[in-house]
């Protein structure tokens, strides 16, 4: 049975947050992040009566993450995404006084590039994990691949990125 | 979250709010008439892409075979492989019986040599050796 039009809208107003998060992760610009988020629940829409409504959220991250994927993907390819590209991109501070804001705005920006140091698989799994409310059954679902390996990598890429970032104080924010 | 172990959290992962509007753009895009015969769209660029090869392929092959000249371009193998020396008749590993003897006695040059002789193209295809 195919999602109705006002199971799609609850989706969108359930999971966009979660989505343009997760798809700010991967491309690291707002509006593209927008875009994407809006694509996949098009996608969704448009693959009817293929939808069951028990696997919409696992299907709607898979689009998302793809989306996204591609995006970046083509972005690589002409030039302009990359780790020198990075600077270009404004990491958002948190916090509400300059000198603060500058030292949120350094600490965001290492964690960008500690993110983005991450192999794609380890990237995926982490940040499904972390930004898309998901146990590691629903990942492993989205990304097709078994549980243990979902662990496996999300313990791989959490040790990555708190060796990235203990130079920096986290807990300030 | 995950289970087994806490989650990095805000610290590391600090939410960010969507820009405002997306629910009334996605209304907008479902209420949209779909675009129909977009399958059949894709077939038609398909069909432009290889109506496009086939001519430039036809250009290429006119450009190596001019109307007027006898001599067809030619595809000489100097030293074919195993699996194609038993296909080809006359040919052999050391690129002897059958073959053109200037092609033979060319020195070995180097794999996909593209070389000018009488008027002809001549593509030599040398593949390593398999002794």
């Amino acid at each position: 049975m195919a999602l109705a039009r006002q199971e799609i809208e609850a989706l969108y107003v359930q999971w966009e947050r979660p989505l343009y998060n997760l798809v700010y992760r991967w491309l690291w610009q707002r509006d593209e992040a927008a875009d994407v988020v809006q694509e996949a629940f098009a996608r969704l829409w448009q693959m009817g009566e293929r939808v069951r409504p028990e696997s919409a959220k696992a299907l709607l991250f898979r689009i998302a993450v793809n989306v996204a994927s591609k995006r970046r993907r083509a972005r690589r390819l002409w030039g302009w995404v990359g780790l020198e590209a990075l600077g270009a991109v404004e990491p958002r501070s948190f916090a509400t006084n300059a000198p603060e804001a500058l030292l949120d705005q350094e600490r965001q920006q290492a964690l960008m590039v500690a993110i983005e140091a991450l192999p794609e698989k380890l990237r995926r799994v982490v940040l499904l994990c972390e930004l898309a409310e998901c146990g590691y059954a629903e990942v492993a679902e989205i990304l097709a691949i078994p549980l243990g390996t979902v662990a496996s990598r999300r313990n791989a890429a959490v040790k990555r990125l708190r060796q990235a970032m203990a130079g920096w104080e986290v807990n300030h924010v | 979250m995950c289970e087994r172990e806490r989650p990095l959290g805000p610290d590391y992962f600090p939410i960010l709010d969507p820009p405002p509007g997306g629910l009334a753009r996605l209304r907008r895009h479902l209420d949209a008439p779909q675009p129909r015969g977009a399958a059949a769209a894709l077939w038609r660029r398909r069909a432009a892409g290889l109506l496009a090869c086939a001519a430039a392929c036809a250009l290429l092959f006119a450009g190596l075979w001019p109307p007027g000249r006898s001599v067809p371009p030619t595809l000489i193998i100097v030293a074919p492989p195993p699996a194609v020396a038993g296909v080809l008749p006359g040919s052999s590993a050391s690129g002897e019986a059958g073959w053109p003897e200037s092609a033979a006695a060319a020195a070995a040059p180097d794999p996909l040599t593209l070389a000018f002789e009488n008027d002809a193209v001549t593509f030599y295809w040398v593949a390593p050796h398999s002794d």
